[in-house]
């Protein structure tokens, strides 16, 4: 084969292989063909019923075949004109519905711009908020742990406080019944001293008089002691 | 007092010599020095029961507007008079709270004269804790001898009352106590309050007295000159 057929022949075949769809050309081409193919035998095959008698095709014959040819091509045209307008109706329906998506859509856009600016600043509003709170928090930490440090001073004072009112309360208690005790000794003692001063009384003068140059010398200081001690 | 001791044997002494006269001098002034009796009377109960109200409705003659609890414990005073006889009621209003009082129980029983165990009518555990209290009193050596009384305070509440007053009463009995049931609140119960008080103060007056019988009668000189005769002007 010569090299530029090749060469060609190569090219091609490369170009088809690059297409989305690979040898669509050639596919397209052997179908028309094909299709023309059918045709001319169909067409043959009519003619050939007619004129039965006549073997090989004249003159007259073969412009019939190119008339009767150009007339289907012309029809295969006309369809494909039809199929295309309607094609471009689709087409200009379909356009604008898309021009009435993107209005809707813009307008969306604008609308979510619009939300989103919004929705922005108040992020930021929301961000100096947490940015100031977050502050207060620590002020308030700080706060709390010093006071909780205070309360644990306060409650440690208390406790001391309430241990020295307890001791405080205990040694008055003490007072108190050491008091109470002396007193009822004392009211004890006195009572035994008057019933017996009483008693002496009683007696005739010369008795008591008696009986109280009979004691020593130290005899009723004796006996208050003793009374003191036995109470 | 400690002063009028040795002043007193002093005048003894001096007296050697004296007649009966200067005998009945130092009786006077023996009558003179013996000063007034003191009868120590404890209140004890759960926390909150309002003794603290009680002891203030008897010596202070009203209901106190606010109280806190008593720490350790209060000492309140009241001077009376029995068949003539001046007597100072000193009534220890001991607290409720255990670590108010943790340091401080054997100082409330010590020489004590009578017990007052208050209650609360509208809480039934602080009447189931009486037992409690009457274990401790009597663990602390407070003789059988010392009377004791119940009373049950807050009678004003008488729609929130948990205790009946016939457990109360039979639980009285089975402890030998008298019972009061009252309101350191209400003024009307004011007397009942003091009745409290009066009871426990003629009963002592009446114990008393038969002490110093006995007294006389260890001296050998039985003479029944003052017998005891609480009923006179007892209270109860
Ligand atoms: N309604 C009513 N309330 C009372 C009465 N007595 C006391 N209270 C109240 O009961 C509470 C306790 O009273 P307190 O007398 O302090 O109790 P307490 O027994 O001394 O308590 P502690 O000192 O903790 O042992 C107070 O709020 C009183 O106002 C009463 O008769 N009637
Ligand atoms: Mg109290």
């Amino acid at each position: 084969m010569e090299s530029w057929k090749s060469h060609v022949r190569a090219e091609l075949f490369h170009r088809d292989c690059r297409q989305r769809d690979p040898f669509s050309g050639l596919f397209d081409k052997v179908s028309r063909l094909e299709e023309m193919l059918d045709f001319h035998i169909k067409l043959w095959q009519s003619s050939s019923k007619e004129n039965s008698n006549s073997t090989c095709p004249n003159e007259g014959g073969t412009l019939y075949l190119r008339v009767n040819e150009v007339e289907f091509l012309n029809q295969q045209l006309k369809q494909k004109i039809a199929d295309l307008t309607s094609n471009i109706y689709l087409k200009e329906a379909e356009l604008q519905y898309c021009h009435s998506q993107v209005a809707r859509y813009r307008t969306e856009a604008v609308l979510l711009a619009q939300g989103a600016s919004c929705l922005k600043s108040d992020l930021e509003e929301y961000e100096y908020q947490l940015e100031c709170q977050s502050k207060e928090l620590t002020a308030l930490r700080r706060e709390h742990s010093t006071l909780t440090e205070e309360m644990a001073t306060t409650k440690l004072q208390e406790e001391e406080l309430l241990e020295r009112w307890l001791e405080e309360k205990k040694q008055e208690a003490e007072r108190i019944n050491k008091h109470n005790a002396t007193q009822e000794r004392w009211q004890r003692l006195a009572g035994r001293l008057k019933k017996r001063y009483r008693g002496r009384s009683r007696l005739p003068p010369c008795v008591a008089l008696a009986a109280n140059t009979n004691n020593s010398s130290d005899s009723k200081p004796k006996q208050v002691e003793h009374l003191a001690s036995s109470s | 007092m400690a002063n009028e001791f040795p002043e007193n044997r002093e005048r003894t002494a001096n007296s050697r010599h004296a007649n009966i006269t200067s005998s009945l001098d130092l009786s006077t002034s023996l009558d003179h020095s013996v000063q007034t009796r003191i009868f120590k009377i404890i209140v004890i109960g759960d926390s909150n029961v309002g003794k603290t109200c009680l002891t203030f409705r008897f010596t202070g003659g009203a209901f106190p507007c606010k109280t806190e609890a008593t720490i350790g414990v209060d000492f309140r005073e009241k001077a009376v008079e029995i068949e003539g006889e001046k007597i100072k009621v000193q009534v220890w209003d001991t607290a409720g709270q255990e670590r108010f009082r943790k340091s401080m129980v054997e100082h409330y029983y010590r020489n004590v004269h009578a017990v007052v165990f208050v209650y609360d009518v509208t809480k039934m555990a602080s009447f189931q804790n009486l037992k409690t209290w009457i274990q401790e009193c009597n663990g602390h050596g407070v003789s059988s001898s010392v009377p004791r009384v119940l009373v049950g305070n807050k009678c004003d509440l008488f729609d929130h009352i948990q205790v009946p007053s016939n457990t109360a009463l039979k639980f009285a009995d089975s402890h030998n106590m008298l019972l009061f049931e009252t309101s350191a609140k209400d003024p009307k119960e004011s007397q009942n309050v003091d009745s409290i008080f009066m009871c426990l103060a003629c009963r002592l007056k009446a114990q008393k007295s038969l002490i110093y019988r006995d007294v006389e009668r260890e001296d050998g000189r039985v003479r029944l000159t003052h017998p005891p005769d609480p009923k006179s002007t007892c209270p109860c």
